[in-house]
């Protein structure tokens, strides 16, 4: 059976270490993958395709330097490789204007605000997981 | 050609219609020609001297509306569309020596009409005034809107200072109780095998970025194929060296993973460390926003603040090389505060254009340097450059679109490093191009040269 992961991405190693240890009840199943930037989780996407792994999940923060959480996950959005990766957005702040694309065009499944409940991240991971 | 012509025909019209001493007038300084609203069927012609027409107003008092000196004329709109009302009361600012014509006045032998002599004039006289009347209105335009933009720094300033005030006592608990935790536990792990494995954690941190952490595993997995997945991921973490990495690996599992716990143990509280410290520039930044924090002293290094800003950076250079050349500075009567958060703003923005541009050979350089009692600071990437379409506007506020700047000063961080450097009476110059981007800030030192 291939290998299943989810993928964090943030900018901040703290909040990334953070998630992931308040996600260490799914790593008998599955990998945390951490990455710090869009453009590192479009590229361990590839990589993990490549290598027939599957992505399971995908929760991202909004505001990173480089290209911006919502703008990331619509792109995924528009990818028939991806587009059916469940996707957590988790941030700190965003618009009005961010949250409406978030839902419209990214497609997001749950939008969490910083700072989160871990009783909620880890919930709303095991909804999206079955 | 146009001006001799124009020349000559006054000179005609001073000669035919204000040479006559019989309708000459002179006032002194401060006399008022003719009052607003009042009877005038004068057209005046000003010799020498200089005069203001100004209007009063409710609201904003007394208004200059034209003004004449020598060789202007006075009365023109009054005079030509037949009202006979004057528009404004018209005061002496010096002495004055005027001629008048009067609706009584004939024209010259030569000509038909007085008007048609003094078309040009009169026109030219009325366009003068609503070009003054233009530029008023523009000056109005921007002062009121320089006004806002003060009044929205300033209450969005006083907003954050009021949120600042509440999250600083927050702040210190946590930093506070993190730090004697980190102390109490330190003591207690001492006697533990592990304990090494938590000092790394507690004083380096998660100082391996994710990419790094990834390659680190995958050449676990080349060297150590029979050691399982959950292994080589916390070996890979901790960022041993290769030594520590490959003496480690032949232990049992039961053996790493209590390593491993004790390693993230101690990162945690470095996270910890790290939030509050972050959390505490953050809400220190706000606060100089809301101005409160004007206490400036003596003898103050800004080598001191370079050093202090770089601290408060740690986790965003750690993968930009940063070479130091700072040359000792006189020191100067300043703010620490203003100053730190100047080079945080600067480097923050330098740091984040190389980890977009996802260099391989990322580099800040910052130097510092006295010439002739000025204080030189340059700080420099590598990186692409700042894009053309925003260049110009880099020092606005922007709070709205530029939300990748949020951390340290909610979009502003440009707008108020400018406004500090300002205030000390110092300059700050921007040099971009595709090959790097360059902040150069000049501060006097108010002494000479070391």
């Amino acid at each position: 059976m291939s290998k299943q992961n989810i993928l964090c991405v943030d900018d901040q190693r703290e909040i990334l270490s953070t998630v992931k240890r308040e996600l260490s009840v799914f790593e008998e199943v599955f990998t945390i993958v951490e990455c710090e930037s869009a453009a590192e989780a479009e590229e361990v996407l590839n990589e993990l395709l490549e290598e027939n792994q599957i992505v399971s999940l995908i929760i991202c923060d909004h505001i990173m330097p480089g290209e911006n959480g919502v703008d990331f996950l619509s792109r995924l959005n528009q990818d028939a490789r991806f587009k059916r990766i469940p996707r957590i957005l988790l941030t700190g702040l965003a618009s009005h204007q961010d949250t409406i694309k978030a839902i419209n065009e990214a497609k997001i499944d749950y939008y969490l605000e910083k700072p989160w409940n871990s009783d909620e991240l880890v919930s709303a991971v095991r909804k999206l997981l079955d | 050609m146009q001006i001799q012509e124009n020349e000559a025909l006054l000179n005609r019209l001073i000669q035919n219609y204000f040479s006559d001493s019989s309708r000459f007038i002179w006032l002194r300084k401060g006399e008022i020609l003719i009052e607003e609203g009042a009877v005038n069927s004068r057209l005046f012609f000003v010799h020498s001297g200089r005069l203001s027409g100004f209007v009063e107003t409710k609201d904003q008092g007394r208004e200059i509306v034209f003004s004449a000196a020598e060789k202007n004329f006075l009365g023109v709109y009054s005079f030509f569309s037949k009202t006979y009302i004057s528009l404004a009361t018209i005061q002496a600012e010096t002495d004055c020596e005027l001629a008048y014509i009067d609706k009584h006045t004939k024209p010259a032998a030569d000509t038909l009409c007085i008007e048609k002599d003094f078309m040009p004039f009169a026109v030219k006289d009325l366009v003068k005034r609503q070009h003054r009347l233009l530029e008023v209105s523009r000056e109005k335009q921007q002062t009121q809107k320089k006004l806002m933009e003060n009044q929205n720094l300033a209450s969005l300033g006083q907003i954050a200072a009021g949120i600042a005030h509440e999250l600083n006592n927050a702040i210190s608990v946590l930093a506070h109780n993190t730090e004697w935790l980190s102390r109490q536990l330190s003591m207690q792990m001492e006697q533990e095998p592990e304990s090494v494995f938590f000092k790394t954690g507690l004083n380096k941190g998660r100082y391996l970025s994710s990419r790094e952490v990834r390659q680190h595993k995958k050449k676990l997995r080349a060297d150590c194929p029979l050691m399982d997945a959950n292994t080589i991921a916390q070996i890979a973490q901790m960022g041993l060296s290769e030594k520590q990495a490959s003496d480690i690996s032949r232990l049992p599992k039961t053996q790493i993973n209590a390593m491993y716990n004790s390693w993230e143990l101690g990162a945690a509280l470095h996270d910890m460390e790290v939030a509050s410290r972050q959390s505490a520039h953050v809400v220190q930044s706000v606060k100089s926003l809301g101005n409160l924090q004007k206490n400036r002293q003596a003898g103050v290094d800004l080598n001191e603040t370079i050093h202090n800003a770089l601290t408060l950076l740690r986790h965003k250079t750690r993968d930009i090389s940063v070479r130091l050349e700072l040359d000792p500075l006189p020191p100067i009567t300043a703010n620490i505060g203003e100053f730190i958060q100047v080079w945080t703003n600067l480097i923050k923005n330098a740091c984040e254009a190389l980890h977009d541009a996802r260099s391989d050979n990322a580099q800040l350089t910052i130097n510092s340097e006295c010439i002739m009692g000025n204080i030189r600071v340059k700080i420099a990437d590598n990186g692409p450059g700042i894009p053309n379409e925003i260049f110009s506007t880099i020092f606005q506020p922007n709070v709205t679109t530029k939300v990748s700047g949020l951390s340290f000063g909610l979009g502003l961080g440009l707008t108020i490093v400018k406004r500090i450097i300002t205030e000390y009476d110092g300059r700050i110059d921007v040099q971009s191009s595709t090959n790097g981007t360059s902040f150069i800030i000049y501060i006097p030192s108010g002494g000479n040269d070391v």
